[in-house]
């Protein structure tokens, strides 16, 4: 019977090579800060405007109007704040402060749900914020001078209507007053 | 041999940690057993419902987003000798992978649905509240339980908001799996699918004509038309939707055959331990009289005793909790309930017995024919 | 200590209640391996289909179901231009793939009516291998117009033999002949099982003249993945919002699956916990039986000397031997019957995986229940004094 002790040998030792490896360590981040303040600070205006109107208001102006528009971006779970490009949400606080609303937007998957999208096809504008040419400028604006979700946000520019009924709301901006 | 049930249950129950062990153990892999069950007499309950009706679907398709007939195939298949009526309904899905949550709309003519779904029991809201809006719902009752759905609530699944304006209880098996709501609902949804529904259920006049009248369906379409159908008995519908679950199903048929070979080497094991404790105390019953016949009688007791009761504990435990958390899993807009019917615990209850009588065979027999003397030593 | 040999004897004194256990371990060992692969299998299928460079553009509203999806032909040109700074390319050619994917009825051209559900995707030829890494051909050629290129799990999917689906046979799909020009190899990924044929004879063949499922699009790997798809994200939202798009990296979409498929994995789980739970009581039982008639050895043991601990690690050594020994033909069992077994699922098929993962559980729980059906038993043999056990009946 002394072979037994095999057994139990083999198995202990076929568990040792099934344990799985170490993760390996996370790769090291991307170097390279952004050049976020030398795009963006451009276009900060030095004080709030007066004349600033509602998002819900911007909602009903025409294509190729100037507004000056001043609303909040979205929580988080909506990433309102595009990651590669000078683009952002904003909605009006009220909505914002709206119960259902507030419920939908809270969702793990308001980012890319269906019904977060009609939502905030509804009550949203998009804005992105352009150079000289018209181009939108290559860095995110969230971070930029501490903007992160659910901050005002007050900006300057063009009325463009998209989608089938060309109610979908877009703010082609030139200035930007964060805060 | 009721009489010497005393006698068995005091050596049952004399051992308390191995009773509670076996039994525990029977319990658990019961419990199982009846779980893998209930999902094949979901399916086999799916499979032998209803043949009076036809599904018209689009030809070679299986996901409801992918078959799309235009709403006009109505009138032509109307016409068809054999068609009592015939109803469009455009299918909404969460998800077409199988699941265990999915969630399937049907979107219907709110003014054609109580004709044709007649069978309904209402447990809250009516005909009329769910004909009042346009976003209106009826909720089937087992989604309505998994979900926590009440008259009055907003719903949101698959991009489709509705108000619950009732919840329905239906005979039909996988009916209660499913919220009927206004066909215009769910038609607006897309673009090119404005037109478009996922299948006709027909009702047929003669259920005996069903493979001529879908031939004839088919037929006509084809003449007529270019989208080609595939007209089948709901059954064989349901079949085919299914094919791709039956083989998981079939594994899980094994799975609940293994349990039960578990049970019997468990319980055998029993069985053979409370021999081999107790062979001077069979030695000395023969003496004073008892027959081998009856030292076996009482293991195969005391063997089947405690697979009962195991299996009662486990099968209980599996009714109680697909009762108290009913569960369907669903593929391509199809759901199979998990069916814990009286009929199947019974039948398991009786397998628990059919078990206990095998396992305690060998060692009984052995027991009831062990030499005094021998044993006495 | 007590020696080795007194441990193994004593297995051997009761042969048939060892041998009882012993099998009842290696059914439980063995169902645990089956459920376990089943899950495992499941999970890396899911995981290994996505490649962390690959992005798809589709549908808005189908993001759980590609298949569903249905855009613009022309959002593969769009893209090309687009994304043009961002996409691996090899020499002039960009790593983008437009493709269709639907399931339909497939079977055998000789049983009309009688197929099952495949996933056929149409492809650009001269771009699909650019995007799809993991496929590569292992038999025939690449498909002309009327022929279409099966994985190896495919004969598994549609419930058919191998030999039925080999090169140069036909089968039936959208109520058409297509001739098997080839085989290709995906392994661990659900493409294994679709059926791949060109873009424009799928188009043609489903009426669909104008649309794709997805555009698959492999990004730069030294590219900022977040800057990326920051670039998707604005393409899709705020350039073209008309065309209901969306960018999803691969690897999420199917890391969402996984997240689809999590009851149902859990419930598997909850299964291979019963069944070990249920094999626990089969050794307990065991153990406590081997103890119950030895109260007065051990007490005989501890009055010439030997500690408790030494008599605990022997009733141990007892235990886990015969869960190492049923844990060994249950993983030999399993790796011969179960490994590698294709099954058929919803929008797919994979195989039974019993990997590190699978086989330490499976092995690691054998090895338990050996271990913790020891335990209660000796912790009970120690009770009396040894007085008091040496006259013990």
């Amino acid at each position: 019977m002394k072979w037994l002790p095999i057994p139990i040998l083999v198995v202990v030792a076929g568990l040792a090579g099934c344990a799985d490896s170490r993760t390996p360590p996370p790769a090291p981040q991307a170097a390279a800060e952004s050049s976020q303040s030398s795009i963006l600070d451009p276009l900060v205006l030095q004080q709030k405007p007066d004349n600033a109107i509602s998002v819900r208001d911007a909602l009903k102006r025409k294509e190729g109007e100037t507004v000056v528009v001043t609303g909040r971006t979205p929580p988080g779970n909506v990433k309102p704040f595009n990651t590669g490009v000078a683009a952002f949400v904003l909605m009006a606080p009220e909505d914002l402060a709206q119960e259902d609303i507030k419920e939908e937007l809270e969702c793990e998957d308001a980012a890319t749900c269906p019904s977060c999208k009609k939502l905030l096809d509804q009550f949203a504008v998009r804005v992105e914020l352009v150079d000289e040419s018209g181009a939108v400028l290559p860095t995110s604006a969230e971070g930029f001078r501490g903007l992160k979700p659910g901050d005002p946000v007050t900006v300057e520019g063009e009325v463009k209507r998209d989608g089938k009924d060309k109610k979908t709301v877009r703010i082609v901006a030139r200035k930007l007053y964060p805060g | 041999m009721l009489k010497y049930l005393p006698y068995v249950r005091k050596n049952v129950f004399g051992h308390r940690v191995r009773t509670a062990m076996t039994v525990a153990g029977t319990a658990l892999l019961m419990f199982l057993f009846l779980f893998v069950s209930s999902i094949q007499e979901g399916l086999d309950r799916l499979l032998s419902g209803r043949d009076d009706r036809l599904i018209v679907y689009q030809a070679y398709r299986f996901c409801p987003p992918s078959s799309q007939l235009p709403v006009f195939y109505d009138e032509a298949i109307r016409d068809v000798p054999g068609v009592r009526d015939v109803l469009p309904v455009k299918v909404v899905v969460s998800n077409c992978r199988a699941s265990l949550d999915t969630v399937v709309f049907n979107g219907v003519d709110p003014k054609r649905l109580p004709a044709a779904r007649g069978h309904f029991r209402f447990l809250s809201g009516d005909w009329s509240s769910f004909q009042a809006r346009t976003d209106a719902a009826l909720v089937g009752r087992r989604i309505a339980e998994r979900r926590g759905l009440r008259p009055g609530q907003s719903f949101t699944a698959a991009g489709v908001t509705v108000q619950v304006a009732g919840v329905f209880a239906s005979d039909a098996t996988g009916e209660e799996n499913v919220i009927y709501t206004h066909l215009p609902l769910l038609l607006n949804q897309k673009h090119h699918e404005e037109f478009h529904v996922t299948l006709f259920e027909v009702a047929l006049a003669d259920p005996d004509q069903a493979e001529s009248v879908a031939a004839a369906i088919d037929a006509k379409v084809k003449s007529r038309f270019q989208v080609p159908t595939e007209t089948k008995p709901q059954k064989a519908h349901y079949q085919t939707a299914l094919a791709d679950l039956l083989d998981l199903i079939g594994m899980t048929r094994w799975l609940g055959l293994v349990c039960v070979g578990v049970v019997l080497v468990l319980v055998a094991n029993s069985v053979v331990m409370a021999a081999q404790d107790r062979v001077k105390e069979h030695a000395v019953l023969q003496t004073i009289g008892y027959s081998g016949p009856r030292i076996f009688s009482l293991m195969l007791a005391e063997s089947c005793l405690i697979a009962v009761v195991g299996g009662l504990v486990g099968i209980a435990g599996c009714v109680a909790w697909l009762v108290w958390q009913p569960l369907a899993i669903s593929t391509e807009g199809v759901s199979i309930d998990f069916v814990a019917s009286p009929q199947l615990a019974t039948w398991g209850l009786g397998l628990s017995l059919v078990v206990g009588l095998l396992a305690g065979l060998v060692p009984a027999w052995q027991a009831g024919r062990a030499e005094i003397v021998t044993s006495l030593r | 200590m007590l020696p080795w040999d007194y441990g193994v004897r004593n297995l051997t004194r009761r042969p048939l209640r060892t041998v009882l256990t012993g099998l009842g371990l290696t059914l439980v060992v063995f169902l645990l391996l089956l459920v376990v692969g089943f899950v495992r299998g499941l999970e890396l299928s899911l995981a290994q289909s996505g490649d962390p460079e690959v992005v798809l553009l589709h549908n808005v509203n189908a993001a759980e179901n590609l298949e569903n999806s249905s855009i613009s032909d022309e959002v593969a040109t769009l893209a090309r231009t687009e994304f043009a700074a961002h996409l691996v390319r090899y020499g002039d050619t960009a790593a983008l793939s437009p493709e269709m994917t639907i399931a339909s009825r497939v079977g055998r051209s000789d049983a009309e009516g009688q197929g099952q559900l495949g996933v056929l995707r149409g492809v650009d030829w001269d771009r699909a291998f650019l995007v799809r890494r993991q496929v590569a051909l292992v038999e025939g050629t690449i498909p002309v117009r009327g022929e279409v290129l099966v994985g190896r799990l495919v004969p598994a999917k549609l419930g058919l033999r191998t030999e039925d689906v080999t090169v140069g046979s036909t089968l039936l799909v959208e109520g058409r002949p297509w001739r098997v020009s080839g085989r290709f190899a995906a392994p661990g990924t659900l493409l294994e099982s679709e059926i791949w044929c060109d873009l424009g004879d799928l188009k043609t063949a489903v009426r669909r003249p104008n649309d794709v499922s997805v555009v698959a699009m492999r990004f730069d790997p030294k590219g900022d993945p977040a800057r990326q798809m920051g670039y998707v994200e604005y393409f899709c939202r705020n350039r073209r919002p008309d065309l209901e798009l969306m960018g999803s990296r691969e690897a999420e979409y199917y890391a969402a699956l996984q997240k689809h498929y999590g009851p149902m994995r859990a419930m598997g789980w909850l299964l291979v916990g019963l069944v070990a739970a249920a094999g626990a009581c089969g050794a307990v039982n065991t153990m406590y039986a081997a103890v119950a008639g030895r109260v007065r050895e051990f007490a005989a043991l501890q009055a010439v000397g030997f500690p408790r601990r030494a008599i605990g690690l022997s009733l141990l050594q007892e235990s886990v031997i015969l869960s190492a020994a049923a844990t060994l033909v249950a993983a030999g069992l399993a790796l011969l019957l179960v490994q590698g077994v294709a099954v058929r699922f919803t929008m797919g098929a994979f195989t039974l995986q019993l990997d590190r993962t699978a086989l330490l559980v499976g092995c690691g729980a054998g090895l338990a229940l050996g271990v913790f059906g020891a335990i209660p038993p000796a912790v009970r043999a120690f009770r009396l004094p040894i007085a008091d056990a040496l006259k013990a009946v």
